[in-house]
């Protein structure tokens, strides 16, 4: 096992004088506020950072140790709460070597070690001579495998390379006209732009408030008075310029987001290009891609076509997952690419299961009954646009309810699981039982005295989560998904 | 339910709720208990101190009414930690680990070895003082979906440790 150097120390200290200052900010308004002056207080203030910065680097530097044991990489650290990681070198996706500036004062360098499934700093060696910091980045990396492990990014630099070099290779499968980005514009939620806008405005308000308070307020004081005072047209009016705005401003965003929107396919990659300004150039991997989630809703239905959006494993170091939207597929196409991402999904047979009726009586329970206890209070119980509006409000959840429970759905075959869900629009996600991590069982006590339980299964990038179904059943989907996973 | 254009036999699967689960070790009972005590006796620290503090706030029945319901809290919590140590059990099969745990909300999760990245074993002062160690399993992607086993004996957590790390390196020679 290797121990740190020990020019270590004064960068192990340096790096922990820095956080605790960060993470104590508040001791120095504790000491601020006592009887001292301010540079006394500074002083305690720092005094105090330095020795809790030299016991943490005292620990952390006779604890930690590093080495390669039997193809594992093991990584020990802590004295007080001991910390004991080990890797196999199999596993290990990228290896980074950093140097910031104080590294550079002393020539070291750290070393980051990025294997799916852990945060950064986890496995990192805050300290290393440069000689060893390669020659163990040598022998982490050796035995990686091209496609599967390499670092992505890197992997990608060289494919577009090879593809942008040889345009004949290339399977073009799609791309989309003007008129289609307009057509995604008005099937997305429009609305969303609308309130965008509208958030930028307050923020100006909230901006500008304090030089022209008093004549906003007054401005719209004498607004809101007309609109109301005029009644349901200027309502009316006031909805379709709305309205028309978010349109407008959907349409811009989606010409710029899919601008020139072209999906390819080389050998076993797909290949996306899209953007008027930003232009993105995105490489999936036809392995990597975990879920496929298609989604429609009413005015997508009449123009024909879906939103597609696949997660691929995470490959970014900060663990967050993307998913990558294709919008404007035909259901044809929808079908073609599913069926070549997972194989044969369109053939097998799926057995369906209907959530429990149970299930919704929460949301009842949450969003109809609860709000009713607003009448007891004499004030609002005698206002006349708050009984229309709860009247409109309470129809209108109750029908969301009721859709959401005819719309959830879960179906499963030989290889893979498809969920439904939506309210208004519908959605799906299909995935391989292959490609799931982990299968977690939850019952709440009352599920259990009715033998109901949620299924959740874990892929590496999404969480799909199976409601309220019966209890023997979700056992049962999990002795085969298990089986499944583990041959 | 039947899964048609398949030839296994269903009832031959192996069973996840006929699992020989394990317990943790007793003193993890008492760790979890005096945490539980720690983080109640400083909240009933607090009204004390801002009693003590502020000259306007000075109602007695006031404070003593809150510092009596913590202590009927603390109580409570104290016995219901009986009931939440004797629901959490652990299961290791040839292929995979499952973990029980909760009892309000219960949650049985597993974890196949060949999903398993890789592995750590971790330990506090308490848990040191006790002879415990917690055992963290993380699968590819999201850190959200891990599992984390707390309150292992020492010998059972590097038992389980070594075990799957060779059944990991057995995977991957495959």
């Amino acid at each position: 096992m290797n121990k740190l150097p020990l020019k270590g120390l004064i960068i192990i200290f340096y790096n922990s004088f820095i956080k605790l200052v960060k993470t104590f900010w508040f001791i120095l308004i504790v000491f601020l506020n006592g009887k001292h002056n301010f540079f006394i207080s500074v002083l305690l203030y720092i005094l105090f950072i330095i020795i809790i910065s030299f016991f943490r680097t005292a620990l952390l530097f006779y604890s930690f140790k590093y080495g390669i044991i039997d193809n594992k990489f093991i990584l020990k650290k802590g004295i007080i709460k001991k910390i004991n990681t080990s890797i196999p070198l199999e596993n290990i996706q990228s290896v980074n070597i950093k140097q910031n500036f104080i590294h550079r004062l002393f020539n070291v360098a750290s070393i980051e070690i990025d294997s799916p499934g852990t945060s950064s700093k986890e496995i990192e060696i805050p300290v290393i001579t440069i000689q060893n910091a390669e020659e163990l980045k040598n022998i982490l990396t050796q035995n990686l495998d091209y496609i599967d492990n390499q670092d992505i990014r890197y992997v990608n630099e060289n494919l577009k390379k090879t593809i942008n070099n040889d345009e004949s290779i290339k399977d073009k499968l799609f791309s989309l006209s003007i008129i289609d980005l307009v057509k995604i514009a008005i099937s997305d939620n429009i609305y969303k732009g609308g309130v965008i806008v509208l958030m930028f405005i307050y923020g100006i308000y909230q901006y500008t408030g304090d030089l022209f308070k008093e004549q906003i307020d007054q401005e719209l004081q004498e607004s809101l008075e007309f609109i109301i005072n005029s009644g349901i047209v200027v309502i009316l009016s006031l909805f379709i310029v709305i309205t028309i705005i978010s349109t407008i401003i959907s349409i811009i965003n989606v010409i710029l987001q899919y601008y020139n929107f072209e999906f390819s396919k080389k050998e076993q990659i797909y290949h996306i290009e899209t953007g008027l300004i930003n232009k993105k150039d995105i490489l999936i991997p036809i392995k990597k891609i975990q879920t496929f989630t298609w989604q429609t809703n009413p005015i997508r239905k009449l123009f024909d076509f879906l939103t597609i959006s696949i997660t691929e494993t995470n490959v970014d170091s900060n663990n967050i997952t993307k998913s990558i939207i294709l919008p404007g597929f035909s259901s044809d196409n929808t079908e073609k690419l599913k069926e070549n991402i997972f194989r044969n999904c369109n053939n097998e047979e799926y057995t369906n299961h209907p959530t429990c009726k149970r299930y919704y009586n929460r949301f009842i329970i949450a969003f109809i009954l609860t709000p009713l206890l607003l009448y007891f209070i004499p004030y609002l119980r005698h206002q006349i646009y708050f009984n229309v509006i709860f009247v409109i409000y309470e129809i209108l959840t109750a029908i969301l309810i009721y859709l959401s429970y005819r719309k959830r759905m879960f179906s499963i075959s030989e290889n893979y699981i498809i969920v439904r869900y939506g309210k208004i629009g519908t959605s799906y996600i299909l995935t391989s039982l292959e490609k799931i991590q982990s299968i977690h069982i939850r019952q709440s006590y009352f599920m259990r005295k009715n033998s109901h339980a949620h299924l959740i299964f874990n892929t590496s990038t999404l969480r799909i989560k199976i409601p309220y179904i019966d209890y023997e059943s979700a056992v049962q989907i999990m002795n085969y998904t298990l089986y499944k996973m583990e041959k | 339910m039947k899964f048609i254009n398949d030839n296994i036999d269903y009832d031959s699967l192996p069973d996840i709720k006929k699992l020989d689960y394990k317990n943790l070790d007793k003193n993890s009972l008492k760790t979890s208990r005096i945490h539980m005590i720690f983080t109640m006796f400083i909240l009933i620290i607090i009204p004390i101190v801002i009693y003590l503090a502020a000259d306007e706030f000075t109602s007695i029945k006031l404070l003593l009414t809150i510092i009596g319901v913590l202590i009927i809290i603390t109580v409570l919590l104290f016995l219901y930690q009986k009931t939440l140590y004797e629901n959490k059990a652990w299961c290791l099969r040839d292929k995979d680990i499952s973990y029980k745990h909760g009892y309000i909300r219960r949650t049985i999760s597993t974890i196949p070895f060949n999903k398993v990245q890789h592995i750590s074993t971790s330990q506090g002062l308490l848990s040191k003082f006790f002879n415990l160690k917690s055992i963290n399993i993380y699968t590819a992607g999201n850190s959200a979906f891990d599992l984390t086993i707390k309150g292992l004996n020492n010998d059972d957590a590097e038992r389980i440790k070594e075990f799957i790390n060779n059944k990991i390196s057995l995977n991957k020679d495959e």
